[in-house]
């Protein structure tokens, strides 16, 4: 197991490296520089070269490069161009946390509903509830959320005035983004665990179950949801990774303060040193999600052996 | 010695989108105290839905219409859900055919033992329970108790399995063990391992044994007695030699002619030409006529009842019926 995750924190890296490299050029290539203001273009030759000369931008962009991942490597992502005078590390950590407060609440809320609709749904086949969770399925994966978020600002913010219709501030506000957010996760916790547990629920070890005289909720509980989960953790690294990552409309929306925009912005105004900040810190949470997923595999699932794990 | 299992004209009939399968039509049957019956049929012949009628284990769709299943005299059909919890692996219990997915992979072989322990004896304790459980896998022959108990299924071969499910359902010693197929799935090598497996718990834990098989070197081996099933119905029964030695109904005589022999060279094997009835619209007379070589009017248009052979042999067929005798009697005399 140790060898095995050493193993795949070695990928992590190669993988970093090949997102880097493949986006710092890319980046470079976008037209225009960080400085593309008028203030810039007005400013005389002279300065213009002093400040591309001060952020290294007038040498080839293969120096550049070497000189970035060897800044990186010493852990300095560099000075944000557009936030002058603060450091990379600075602007992403003073946006991150809205995000993640956002993401972590609907993942969750998305995970408790999304199972529980599903879990119900397989168990009572075909009923009024399986049904219900069929539409909101649908819905769920095709209804953007932005149009959730413009129906909840309207009547939970505005009609009925429940909770704070956008801005930062309180946790209240932090509620409707949540649930906003969390309208399709819990679509396609739904639904998948209702397709796997309708298969699972027709398998030999379920009836053996009920021959050992085990009630409807032993049976659902002990046999059936933990063999209908794989396919929800399978999805679970991706939807973790794109909640807590913020979504750029949903913020929009309600303005929180959170890492989409920024990632938005920072694309806009070309500030180089905050896109790469961003994609390596999207990257290896994504990364590391996904090794977290394929650890939990095992745990939940016997059958599947990690290399290395000398048990079998 | 008193009936431990008694089913008496007993009707289940399942709902598809094809219409009202009537998988069972009359079927009655019973079982002594540490007996060993043999319900034998094809596919189809209704005899899994018969033995998970008594255990009241049918799928949603099928329900009993009709008759009566009494254990030790308490009728089972008019209990609740609840209180046929407390039937199902303790006084009944059930083995399946296929070891290799009848048990939960993501759960530890311990864990589904010690499962219907917690729902039947709650008098044990945690460590008492991990005892019996432990004490039952060395029971049904597998070593290394200990290690097992922790080993998850698929660390186990399809034989110790079949063990386990076996460990599984006698872990409260019950009156009345079900065995669905119990060796189909299993190597020729093992599955008479499996069966003396099954002879042996029966003597020690004085049991008694509903074994379904198409398989007649297994009925053979380890039944006393013998149910044919054709079509949802019982056709013949009687005790293993009246059965292998004096068979009368005409499929019985089919299914024994079927069975491959060591010493005869030929190049075809038996075969009863047809398919078996559609149970959605079931035949009005008897369920083989379609099949049968010996056909007569009276069997496509009504039921042929039990004739007595003696010693409980019956078979259900018009042949046995005086009027045919002498009906044949009369047209081959005349021919």
């Amino acid at each position: 197991m140790g060898k095995y995750i050493l193993k795949r924190i070695l990928y992590l890296f190669i993988t970093l490296l090949i997102i880097i490299t493949a986006t710092f050029f890319l980046m470079k290539r976008l037209p225009g520089t960080p400085f593309d203001s008028e203030r810039f273009s007005q400013m005389p030759p002279q300065q213009q070269k002093q400040l591309l000369e001060k952020y290294g931008l007038d040498q080839p962009v293969s120096v550049q490069y070497l000189k970035y991942l060897n800044n990186l490597v010493h852990g300095d992502l560099g000075v944000s161009f557009f936030y002058t005078g603060r450091t990379v590390k600075d602007v992403i950590f003073g946006r991150i946390w809205p995000s993640v407060l956002i993401g972590l609440q609907a993942v969750l809320l998305g995970l408790a509903v999304g199972l529980t609709l599903g879990i119900i749904a397989a168990w009572k086949h075909n009923s009024g509830i399986d049904y219900f969770t069929m539409v909101l399925a649908v819905l769920g994966v095709s209804v953007p959320n932005f149009v959730v978020a413009a129906l909840l600002q309207y009547y939970v913010g505005l009609k009925w005035g429940i909770l704070p219709v956008a801005f930062w501030g309180t946790w209240a506000h932090s509620v409707l983004p949540s649930i906003a957010l969390s309208f399709g996760a819990t679509a396609m916790f739904a639904r998948f665990i209702r397709t796997e547990m309708l298969d699972v629920l027709e398998q030999d070890y379920i009836i053996t179950a009920r021959a050992k005289g085990l009630n409807q909720f032993q049976v659902l509980m002990a046999h059936a949801v933990r063999n209908s989960i794989i396919p929800v953790v399978t999805i679970l690294g991706p939807i973790v990774v794109n909640l807590l990552t913020g979504s750029l409309a949903v913020e929009s929306i309600f303005s929180v303060p959170g890492i989409g925009s920024l990632f938005v912005e920072s694309i806009k105004s070309n500030d180089y040193a905050t896109i790469m900040g961003l994609t390596i810190f999207y990257s290896a949470f994504y990364i590391l999600v996904v090794m977290i997923v394929d650890i939990l595999y095992s745990v939940i699932d016997p059958r599947i052996r990690i290399q290395g794990n000398k048990d079998e | 010695m008193g009936k431990i299992l008694q089913v008496e004209n007993l009707h289940v009939e399942i709902k598809t989108e094809l219409g009202r399968i009537q998988a069972v039509r009359g079927v009655s049957f019973d079982l002594d105290k540490k007996e060993t019956v043999a319900i034998v049929g094809e596919s189809g012949s209704g005899k899994t839905i018969t033995v998970k009628s008594v255990m009241q284990l049918l799928p949603s769709t099928g329900s009993i219409t009709e008759g009566s299943v009494r254990l030790e005299g308490k009728e089972l059909t008019t209990l609740s859900e609840k209180e046929m919890l407390k039937i199902r692996g303790s006084d009944i219990s059930m083995i399946f055919q296929d070891p290799m997915t009848s048990l939960n992979p993501t759960m530890t072989i311990g864990n589904q033992i010690i499962e219907v322990l917690k729902n039947h004896r709650k008098d044990l304790s945690r460590d008492e329970m991990k005892r019996r459980a432990i004490e039952i896998i060395d029971l049904v022959g597998i070593s290394n108790p200990e290690t097992r108990f922790k080993q998850y299924p698929h660390q186990l071969s399809g034989g110790m399995r079949q063990r386990i499910i076996i460990a599984i359902a006698l872990a409260c010693d019950p009156k009345v063990l079900i065995a669905d197929e119990p060796t189909t799935a299993l190597d020729v090598t093992i599955q008479a391992q499996i069966l003396d497996l099954m002879k042996e718990l029966q003597e020690k834990i004085n049991t008694s044994i509903i074994i379904i098989t198409h398989n007649l070197g297994v009925v053979a081996n380890i039944a006393d007695r013998v149910y044919v099933m054709y079509g949802g119905k019982i056709v013949e029964n009687g005790s293993v030699e009246d059965i292998f030695y004096h068979p009368q109904h005409p499929y019985t005589k089919g299914l024994l002619a079927a069975v491959p022999k060591l010493h005869e060279k030929t190049d075809k094997l038996f075969t009863i030409l047809g398919t078996p009835p559609d149970l959605t619209d079931p035949p009005k007379g008897c369920p083989f006529a379609a099949r049968c070589s010996y056909t007569l009017k009276v069997c496509r248009q009504y039921p042929p009842s039990f004739t007595p052979f003696g010693n409980h042999h019956e078979s259900a067929c018009w042949l046995h019926d005086p009027r045919a005798k002498r009906m044949i009697n009369e047209v081959r005399n005349a021919g």
